[in-house]
């Protein structure tokens, strides 16, 4: 699915200003920003997609006991927090390892998302698999996409 | 039987289809981030791989180079529209140079809820020793 973003996520170039783009991306703290959004690579990454009955969240917490993972949601903010323990202490020597590289984040996480308007956050469901948990929170009926039937007169 | 094998590769041949046409749209695999870190008779090697089932996996050895790579699956409902994304891609890859001291034939892995380790025992010959100061 997610081969499929590159086609769904802003376009690089095609039909838009570019050059705007390109000095966006170099200089991101320049303009105003969501009061909400974080910088990119902020522990544990998301995608946010949606169905015509649902939003759908995936968070990406390798290495995080989704039992410890703590989601909540209230009207339109869903809360992520948790903990990933890094590998402190060397498995069979109480010293600690020699490290080459130290790549990965650990430690205590939260993070905010402001989601479309009119989830509903009673109905929400998380399924986690190969570090990738992913939730579900039906759209309210009101906001569910609706066919209108064109009567005869 | 026979059946099955063809239809086995009629799976290689979309799957290898599905590559290239994201090699077409100048699709580049992530780089998991990755810690390295060296113990008495081995080195062990961290990965990030999140949305990597173990078959998804592919952990190559030639020579002195470790390969890895593995493809992000992620199940979602049909009719899908994303509208945000920070992982994009399909695949992440990675390579390392190992040292001689490498015992290639002992190398194993295993990948646990998006956490790759991989353990890389280094040769009888190469571990360290405790030397003995003897009193004269």
């Amino acid at each position: 699915m997610f081969e499929d973003l590159w086609r769904f996520a802003t376009p690089q170039f095609g039909g838009r200003d570019w050059l705007r783009e390109i000095l966006d991306d170099a200089f991101q703290d320049l303009g105003a920003s969501d009061i909400r959004a974080v910088p990119r690579g902020t522990f544990p990454m998301v995608n946010l997609g949606a169905t015509d009955d649902a939003v759908y969240v995936y968070v990406f917490a390798p290495g995080v006991d989704p039992k410890a993972l703590d989601i909540s949601i209230q009207d339109n903010i869903l809360t992520l927090r948790g903990e990933r323990r890094l590998p402190e202490k060397g498995t069979e020597t109480e010293q600690w390892p020699v490290f080459h590289r130290r790549e990965r984040v650990g430690g205590q996480f939260s993070r905010v998302l402001t989601l479309p308007e009119g989830v509903d956050g009673e109905a929400t469901e998380a399924l986690s698999r190969n570090g990738v948990i992913q939730i579900k929170l039906p759209k309210r009926e009101e906001q569910r996409r609706r066919k209108i039937e064109v009567k005869a007169q | 039987m026979s059946q099955e094998t063809n239809k086995g590769d009629q799976q290689v041949a979309t799957r290898e289809q599905s590559r290239d046409v994201a090699a077409q749209r100048s699709e580049r695999p992530l780089l998991p981030p990755a810690d390295i870190y060296e113990e008495a008779e081995a080195i062990r090697v961290v990965a990030d791989m999140p949305g990597v089932s173990k078959e998804g996996l592919h952990i190559e050895v030639d020579g002195t180079e470790l390969t890895i790579s593995g493809d992000i699956r992620v199940d979602t409902p049909e009719g899908l529209t994303a509208s945000y994304a920070e992982i994009r891609g399909s695949q992440y890859y990675r390579q390392f140079i190992l040292g001689k001291e490498i015992d290639n034939e002992g190398i194993s892995a295993e990948i646990n809820n998006g956490e790759l380790m991989v353990v890389l025992p280094k040769k009888k010959t190469h571990r360290p020793r405790q030397i003995e100061v003897k009193a004269a």
